[in-house]
């Protein structure tokens, strides 16, 4: 059995992706004779430009025993508890997608049952005064959540911003010290055994690295998963039709905001992620429906302080590899898949294939049967995510634009169409355990974006209305003053930056720990 | 007050739990809910159910005390399933609700006993667990919370006395705010669009409603008769048709469900505080009714009697089980084999999932695309489950096992068992009614070993594993021994009228 242990792995690009994987597979395979080589060229650009993380970092981090304060600090990292999208439903819109819950669940019912029948009494407030994490975030208020599941401050969870080039630098310190073996050079070549296999790389330098097991972490070009194995590519821009970007940062001007910023545009959207040192501003949108010169003067005129570098074009297709693992090659990271950065889910879909690479990780026989099962969740994984942000751009009532045309008109997969009927028939949002984005997000986007139920669960008619108005403002209430409790984000930041205690518990959920 | 009424036609164990589900989760200025008893035996279990953990919780959100329906229902503690004689001649294993062993080093705890196993160590799978510890020397208890902060559980469910329980769940019901009305059906009022208006019954009495349960068990009066209802026969996936049901004395202990194959089948006891059901499920093709009758007879150790008489089962599901509206509830949705399987668990989360759904202000089309999806999903993995069972059921080649390895299988049910025979990870499935640890568990007990171990334990300390391994076994028969008897707590805790 010995001699079927893979011995060599050679992962291909460093990046958020290549690092994440190295730093991952040095710290589970550690004392355990494997050889990790990670070779990137100072030649290729990574495409990180200031990211937005989703919660989930924090357990990835946790896992490989990464203090958080020192991660904080060596990525110029800012708190973020949801993402603000303006624009989306209808021009003037905003509404906060948060790593939180709404209300509370009431004698089992879930909470924007009783929200919705207020509202169709034509009472209370808009769903975001039930949600500590919207309210504070939109005073731009932070402190760390309580794990005691009784307790108001449970009901949400964090992420940070961070520069992701940063990040990447970091866990290539942490991969080295755990012996990853980093070669500078461009692959030239790639040479396979007779079954397709890859059996080595070839650098510019002449060198000729072998390796039992290759990770493809190269980006958009996919060396191995499509140049060389021709695994192919699902095209999804039918329903994703942003097909570029162009980001630029620049310098700190005005708020710290403990959230991620998405702007509808005319063809696409905006971001400004706000880091310690500077702002990350990009733009996202559809060539077909915007040319390049106006997407950058639409980023231009819009971002608040200076300019520190010039702007950046990128190029993509929406869609997925058809195998994120053929033979003995797996894509993590860009060559595996990409969806636009609108939910912040770059990040989490790396660590999920890692952690699934880890969970499946084979020997040199690669069996087929742990093969498939990764690709079937990855799969999975994917879609789901996917079919989330089909909704954003749907669920729209915006006639200003040709691209929003498309977008309200574009018919979406009948998953997705069923989730939404169902929503649209009695607030019902459908439950799944294997995937990212669960009850409160769905909430979060319906209800920011005017899809609203024609009829709610008839179990909370057991309240009076008298009874419902009372909950109603209690809870409400207890939120203000929740959120009224908390420091300012900045403030917060310069308080507990070196701080390791308080921080809790990391999860693998969006949410609080209550979910 | 509102004139929105829910109508549930039946008189068995699934009518009442509907009418109790339904009375708890909507006041009657919601919902009014009436239930007419047509008063003629259904057919449907009605003697014992072997419930799963899930009853429990129906219970706490009924606020239901579960001592004072212990009490009510002679029930016992039950901490899992006792397979005896079934994969292995002589083989015992205990399927406890628990876990089994804890993980190590971030690695799945039976990634170890696959290695272990691959060493050649022989200990029995489930020495590792808690339950079958405390259930092999008849002991229970409630595990204090330091204990649980470590780790440690001790999950259970019930045995219940069915006919007691159909009684308890009524009083409930009643209490909240059930109608009954005593009457059988004669025929439906449909509208133009084929929902039902009312049950006009034998005595010319028409009660209206909304939406209508039927809960008439396996001859589904009122779905059957709605325009395209179709009922999917199993009789390739679950190849039996008989079943002899038998009461005998109360079995030594309460705390497992016995499973154990023969012949044309397999014997199944559910042991109540006060008596035993008995039950063997048969296929006639492999067995005659006499010899299975002598061999329930003698499994139960109870005279003969000529008022038990096998009866016929037919496993299927409906296609639709919501139909414009009208909801098939219990054995009038399917009939699963009493084969690992709890006739509460079935009855509950349907009626659970329709409360998940239902609009009484609209329309319900989308909401029953949902529920006929989601219970065929779940149906179809509780069917996975249960072939997994025939399937390993080795102990036993002639008769009815020799066609065992002939059943089609689902892709899903492929799927786990060809990744779990590679390396022991078990596939993701949405919708499962058991858990992964009970799968592994499941599977493991049953001497179905991986060929290979977890990647990640190469090269790992075997001495240390050995070491550890055996101190997980020796803190859980310490742990087991420290419990209390049996027949003690149960009579303290049960609270009798």
């Amino acid at each position: 059995m010995q001699e079927e242990q893979i011995k060599q792995i050679v992962i291909i690009g460093g990046g958020t992706s290549g690092w994440m994987t190295a730093a991952a597979l040095a710290h589970f395979l550690k004392n355990k004779s494997y050889a990790i080589t990670l070779i990137e060229s100072e030649a290729i650009g990574t495409v990180g430009v200031g990211e937005a993380t989703l919660p989930h970092l924090r357990f990835f981090n946790q896992t490989l025993g990464i203090d958080e304060a020192e991660f904080m600090a060596a990525t110029n990292a800012t708190y973020k508890m949801g993402i603000e999208f303006s624009n989306w439903g209808k021009m003037g819109d905003a509404y906060i997608h948060p790593f939180g819950e709404y209300g509370r669940e009431i004698n089992g019912v879930a909470f924007h049952h009783y929200w919705l029948r207020q509202h169709f009494q034509g009472l209370g407030k808009s769903i975001d005064y039930y949600s500590l994490p919207v309210v504070a975030a939109a005073q731009q208020k932070f402190m760390f959540p309580m794990s005691d599941e009784r307790s108001v401050f449970s009901t949400y969870s964090y992420a940070f911003h961070i520069d992701a080039g940063m990040y990447a630098s970091y866990l290539r310190k942490y991969s080295e010290n755990l012996g990853v073996v980093r070669e500078e050079g461009k692959v030239v070549a790639v040479n396979q055994r007779d079954n397709g296999e890859i059996s080595s790389v070839q650098l510019e330098t002449g060198a000729v690295i072998g390796g039992d097991f290759f990770i493809d972490c190269s980006g958009f070009r996919g060396v191995l998963i499509e140049q060389t194995l021709k695994t192919g590519y699902e095209n999804w821009s039918h329903w994703l039709p942003c097909n570029r970007a162009v980001a630029a940062p620049s310098e700190l001007d005005g708020a710290l905001l403990p959230y991620t910023k998405a702007i509808a545009q005319v063809a696409g959207w905006r971001w400004r992620i706000p880091l310690r040192h500077r702002t990350g501003n990009g733009h996202v949108y559809c060539s077909e429906f915007i040319t390049d010169q106006d997407a950058c003067d639409t980023l231009m005129s819009n971002i608040d302080g200076k300019l520190i570098a010039d702007p950046k074009f990128l190029q993509f297709t929406t869609g997925k590899r058809k195998k994120a693992w053929n033979k003995n090659c797996v894509a993590i990271g860009l060559s595996g898949g990409f969806l636009e950065p609108l939910e912040s889910t770059s990040i989490y879909l790396i660590q999920i294939a890692i952690m699934k690479l880890i969970e499946f990780f084979p020997d040199k026989k690669f069996d087929l049967a742990g093969v498939d099962e990764f690709n079937r969740l990855m799969d999975m994984e994917y879609l789901r995510v996917r079919d989330f942000l089909i909704l954003h751009y749907h669920a729209t009532q915006r006639n200003d634009a040709p691209f929003w045309d498309y977008c309200r008109n574009m018919s979406i997969p009948d998953e997705l169409a069923h989730k939404m009927a169902l929503f649209r028939e009695r607030g019902h949002v459908v439950e799944y355990q294997g995937g990212l984005f669960l009850e409160p997000s769905w909430v979060a986007v319906y209800l920011g974006q005017g899809v609203v139920p024609s009829a709610y669960d008839p179990r909370v008619n057991w309240m009076t209305n008298s009874q419902l108005e009372k909950t109603m403002l209690e809870i409400e209430a207890l939120i203000d003053r929740a959120a009224m409790q908390m420091p300012a984000h900045h403030v917060f930041l310069e308080q507990h930056q070196a701080k390791t205690n308080g921080r809790p518990r990391a999860l693998m959920s969006l949410y609080g720990g209550r979910q | 007050m509102t004139s929105h009424r829910l109508v549930i036609y039946g008189g068995g164990v699934s009518a009442w739990v509907t009418a109790a589900a339904l009375t708890n989760a909507y006041t009657v200025d919601v919902l009014k809910v009436v239930l007419v008893n047509p008063g003629v035996n259904t057919k449907e279990p009605s003697i014992a159910d072997s419930g799963f953990t899930s009853l429990r919780r129906f219970h706490a959100s009924m606020r239901i005390s579960e001592r004072e329906l212990m009490g009510q229902t002679s029930a016992t503690f039950k901490l899992g399933a006792l397979y005896k004689n079934w994969s292995k001649p002589g083989q015992n294993f205990i399927h406890g609700f628990s876990n089994y062993g804890s993980m190590l080093d971030g690695i799945d705890f039976h990634q170890y006993a696959v290695l272990l196993h691959q060493c050649g160590d022989t200990t029995a799978f489930d020495a590792y667990s808690l339950a079958a510890q405390a259930a092999a020397a008849k002991k229970f208890g409630f595990l204090n919370k330091d204990l649980v902060e470590q780790g440690f559980n001790l999950d259970y469910s019930l045995h219940v006395d069915l006919s007691q329980y159909s009684q308890l769940m009524q009083t409930c019901a009643v209490r909240k705010h059930l109608e009954v009305i005593c009457g059988q059906l004669d025929h439906l009022n449909l509208d133009a669009d084929g929902n039902i208006k009312a049950l006009v019954l034998t005595s010319g009495e028409v009660v209206g409603g909304d939406f209508f349960f039927d809960c008439s068990g396996s001859d589904s009066v009122l779905v059957r008769q709605l325009p395209g209802d179709k009922f999917l026969k199993w009789d390739k996936e679950l190849p039996v048709n008989k079943q002899i049901d038998l009461v005998g004395g109360a079995a030594k202990s309460g705390l497992c469900t016995d499973l154990s194959v023969c012949r044309g089948g397999w014997l199944k006891s559910i042991p109540l505080k006060d008596k035993t059901l008995y039950s063997l499920t048969y296929n006639s093709e492999y067995e005659s009714d006499d010899a299975a009758m002598t061999a329930a007879i003698n499994f139960a150790g109870v005279e003969l009697s000529d008022a038990v008489q096998p009866l016929t089962i037919v496993p299927g599901r409906r296609e639709r089980f919501w139909v414009k509206n009208c909801l098939a509830i219990g054995a009038a949705a399917g009939n699963f084999t009493e084969l690992t399987f709890s006739y509460l668990h079935h009855v509950q989360s349907g009626v659970l999932r329709f409360i998940d759904l239902y609009s009484a202000a609209g329309v319900n089309d989308f909401s029953a695309q949902q529920y006929n999806q989601l219970t065929s999903d779940e149906y179809a993995r509780v069917l996975d489950y249960q072939q997994l069972n025939l399937l390993l059921g080795a102990a036993e080649s002639s008769g009815f096992w020799s066609c065992t390895s002939k059943i089609p299988r689902t892709a899903e049910l492929q799927r786990k068992l060809s990744l779990f025979k590679e390396r022991g990870k078990l596939a993701f499935e949405e919708y499962e009614t058991w858990m992964p640890g009970s799968w592994v568990s499941l599977l493991l007990g049953n001497n179905y070993w991986p060929e290979k171990h977890d990647v990640l334990l190469n090269g790992c300390n075997l001495e240390l594993v050995v070491k550890r391994l055996g101190q997980m076994r020796m803190v859980n028969s310490n742990l087991a021994a420290q419990l209390s008897d049996e027949d003690e707590i149960l009579g303290k805790y049960a609270i009798l009228k």
